[in-house]
């Protein structure tokens, strides 16, 4: 095998090992201390440390062993995670995903700042911990015990797990008592009852009956749950008891459980059966259901090539189905139709291939937030839902820009103080949450924060001064049209200019790229109780059913997802006002594009009744008066090119069953044709 | 040989044109044209060429002569220039031939009524004048402005 496969697989697998750290890690801030979530963290460093020892990162490997044990004293002391330790934490997440950006350009690791980093993760460490003895997989001493150990541990793994996640020490003891002694088995009896007063025996060699009837050699092992003092306190004690020759204890830590898997029931040696059914993991919570299924990698440009392929197929399939439906021979229409419903689950299959659940995407804003309210002196809570929605993988990167802008919006205009916050009766936390979920052919995202809402008021003040509108039309703008004017260029509205969302950035460019994607975004605000931001996407970029109408003889293509209704209307439906033909539409009055005027200068409404396409974006409607409609069919999107790139009216075209060309029409375009004043 | 260049040679109101054949990707027969709504007048439309969508320059209306309905020679010559595939309707292709570098001359203030700034030079071939394009300048970017600004302008 190409050892630059074993590298990219390496860089893969050490980004998900540093994410699942990095989630966890935030867990941890946020208060989690569940057992399952240290075993993940632990199971992330250690994994990544042996992987990266194995690829001849010896640094990497060197920094992933310090994590490993600052993540192992945090096991067993939980109450000692405070900020420093999270901080210090995420800074080597950090570290370690700049090396391995280093390793991937590279292929060398860079092992500059590491020792920096190593010692950072040692000054939250107490000195202490460090000369405790530690019953390491590595251990000498160990591995002469390790069979009898291995024995005794296996069953009491759940139980030990379930100390780590109380914060007790848990200790493996190897006491001798001197070949000598007559009575051995109430020498075994005292060592149990010196034992008894600093914990909890979890489990011993030989069982409790044979070690009272005194039928052992002279070694008895125990693992103990330490309740109260030190396992070196109880080690001096238990060399105290007379006739003990030698008395040997080591901490447990979680990379010696690591390599015992076996967990039976732990009844065999009568001790301590303490198991408690665990809560589920955070890190698999976060991680929802698509890990189940095996996952099988592969490059992203493979996938996108076969979506090409198969965007060819559907154009050869519409232009079968069109021959075949004017050849009429039976054996061809048969076939036609199987190959098209062939075509459609192919195409189905790629696309599911192609898409992404959005956690991924949400799974770096906790950390996002977290940095935000510490920058802002603010507390924030971060709450994501609906992560397991799937997104098309190519629309997430821009989707991933236009949330961090408003989640820093949120963030720095929307949340208030702390004090502010109490003095208004709100809690002292605020909230941002994304919620995601499909509906219909789209995909939804709302950002909501509970923080003082969009000032309506500020909004037309800042409009009005920076000469958006004129102060009439102000007076006049309804709160929904004044919220609007917040995606117009050039108007922010925070009153100081901030580092974090007031470099001139607005939400005009939020709305650019939602429209550039084919969605849109919009935004509803209550005074004092908080903002929604309501993005919508189409689920696919590539393939996507349009409705067919001609227009001057040409036929052009409006994408379904923004078609509200087709009707035929009547003359005496149609209101005149102002001049202008309108459409009395549910109590609505809509106003009408006439296509053909307004592509090719040719009125065409002259017969009735009149064709109309109803197309609605953001709550708002328009009537497009159409020649004909000719159907539905599956598009492929195919751009327009460099050379037609500023075309405004098309957002690019397909190729139909015949061959022909149809234009898509860019509908948000056609809107700000029919409503310029909006 | 260095001085000797390849042109695809072809014909455009009785004259005969040439452009490099290192920008030529293909030469295709005339296929019907999809009219792209809202573009100044010498962009014909859009053509589906193997699955690509590829605009249609009339070079006649781009030079300003009479336009000319498709005929049986009319042939569309797909380039490259600049990362932009265009193609260009042209009144027939004749053939590919070898040019003398040195025989290329500046052009003279009007060669066949067009303008000076779209043609790089006219040169000799067998008793014939090649008047050779600048793709570059019929196809420039200031151009793409125009059809942005021709695109505002009728959209009131």
């Amino acid at each position: 095998m190409d050892p630059r496969s074993y590298l990219s697989t390496f860089l893969d697998e050490s980004r998900e090992h540093i994410q699942t750290m990095h989630e966890g890690i935030l867990a941890l801030d946020g208060g989690v201390r569940f057992d399952a979530l240290f075993s993940e963290l632990f199971r992330a460093a250690h994994t990544l440390k042996g992987m990266s020892a194995s690829m001849g990162y010896s640094m990497t490997a060197s920094v992933t062993h310090h994590l490993e044990e600052v993540l192992g004293y945090c096991r067993s002391n939980p109450d000692a995670i405070d900020s420093v330790k999270v901080d210090t934490l995420l800074a080597v997440t950090d570290w370690l995903e700049t090396q391995l950006d280093f390793i991937q350009e590279t292929s060398l690791e860079n092992s500059e700042t590491g020792e920096e980093v190593i010692s950072q993760l040692q000054a939250v460490l107490p000195q202490k911990v460090e000369t405790s003895p530690t019953l390491s997989a590595a251990t000498g001493e160990a591995m002469s015990l390790s069979s009898s150990f291995a024995d005794l541990i296996s069953p009491l793994k759940s139980a030990v797990s379930e100390c780590f996640a109380n914060a007790v020490e848990v200790w493996f003891y190897h006491v001798s008592i001197a070949s000598s002694c007559i009575m051995k088995g109430a020498r075994a009896i005292l060592v149990r009852r010196v034992i008894e007063t600093f914990g909890d025996i979890l489990g011993g060699a030989p069982a409790a009956d044979e070690m009272q009837a005194g039928e052992f050699e002279h070694a008895l092992l125990f693992v103990v749950a330490i309740r109260s003092g030190t396992g070196e306190e109880m080690t001096a004690s238990l060399t105290h008891v007379s006739e003990v020759e030698t008395v040997n204890g080591w901490r447990i830590d979680e990379a010696v459980l690591e390599g015992y898997d076996l967990d039976e029931p732990s009844s065999k040696f009568g001790f301590g059966d303490v198991k408690v059914p665990q809560p589920p993991s955070m890190v698999d919570r976060l991680r929802g259901a698509h890990r189940i299924q095996p996952i099988v990698r592969i490059a992203a440009q493979n996938i996108d090539m076969l979506m090409n392929l198969v965007s060819e197929l559907v154009i050869d399939k519409n232009r079968l189905e069109n021959l075949s439906a004017g050849l009429r021979i039976p054996e061809l229409s048969t076939l036609s139709e199987h190959m098209s419903r062939v075509a459609l689950d192919l195409q189905h299959a790629v696309l599911e291939m192609r898409m992404e659940p959005v956690g991924t995407l949400f799974q770096r804003f906790p950390r996002t937030v977290r940095d935000l309210s510490r920058r802002l002196n603010k507390q924030i809570e971060f709450v994501c839902k609906g992560a397991e929605t799937t997104c098309d993988r190519i629309m997430m990167d821009e989707l991933a820009e236009v949330l961090v802008h408003l989640i820093r919006n949120a963030a720095d205009h929307g949340i208030e103080s702390p004090t502010v916050r109490e003095a208004i009766g709100k809690p002292a936390m605020g909230t941002i949450s994304l919620t995601a979920y499909t509906s219909g052919q789209e995909l939804h995202i709302d950002v909501t924060d509970d923080g003082q809402g969009i000032d309506v008021d500020r909004v037309l003040a800042k409009a009005v001064s920076s000469g958006l509108i004129d102060e009439r039309t102000a007076t006049q703008m309804s709160a929904r049209q004044a919220i609007e004017l917040l995606f117009e260029s050039g108007l922010s509205t925070a009153s100081q200019v901030t580092d974090i969302s007031g470099r001139g950035v607005g939400l005009d460019v939020v709305r650019e790229k939602m429209t550039t994607l084919g969605g849109s975004v919009h935004a509803s605000s209550e005074a004092g109780k908080g903002t929604t931001f309501l993005l919508r996407l189409p689920l696919s970029l590539s393939i996507s059913r349009a409705i067919l109408v001609e227009i001057d003889g040409q036929t052009f293509a409006v994408p379904t997802a923004s078609v509200q209704e087709v009707l035929a209307v009547a003359q005496s439906d149609l209101t005149k006002i102002h001049g202008n033909t309108v459409l009395e539409h549910d109590g609505d009055l809509l106003p009408i594009i006439d296509a053909s005027s307004l592509l090719f200068d040719k009125p065409s409404t002259g017969e009735w009744p009149w064709r109309l396409v109803i197309l609605s974006q953001n709550n708002r409607e328009v009537a497009v008066a159409v020649n004909r409609v000719l159907g539905q069919l599956d598009i492929v999107h195919k751009p327009l090119g460099q050379y037609l790139r500023n075309i405004e009216w098309f957002s690019g075209a397909t190729i139909l069953g015949d061959g022909e060309i149809a234009l898509i029409v860019n509908v948000p375009r056609w809107f700000d044709e029919a409503m310029p004043s909006e | 040989m260095a001085d000797t260049a390849q042109v695809v040679m072809f014909t455009l109101d009785n004259e005969h044109y040439g452009v490099l054949v290192e920008h030529v990707l293909s030469v295709e027969p005339y296929t019907s044209v999809a009219r792209v709504p809202r573009t100044p007048a010498y962009v014909k439309g859009i053509v589906n060429i193997r699955g690509s969508i590829v605009p249609v320059i009339d070079l006649r209306e781009r030079f300003g002569f009479q336009v000319q309905a498709p005929t049986e020679e009319s042939r569309l010559i797909v380039v490259e220039v600049d990362g932009m595939n265009v193609a260009l309707f042209v009144d027939g292709v004749e053939d590919v031939v070898g040019i003398d570098s040195t025989s290329v001359e500046p052009a003279p203030a009007m060669v066949g009524g067009v303008d000076p700034r779209f043609i790089d030079g006219v040169s000799r071939f067998e008793e014939r004048f090649i008047i050779l394009l600048n793709l570059t300048c019929v196809l420039s970017q200031d151009e793409a402005e125009e059809l942005k600004q021709s695109d505002v302008g009728v959209a009131k």
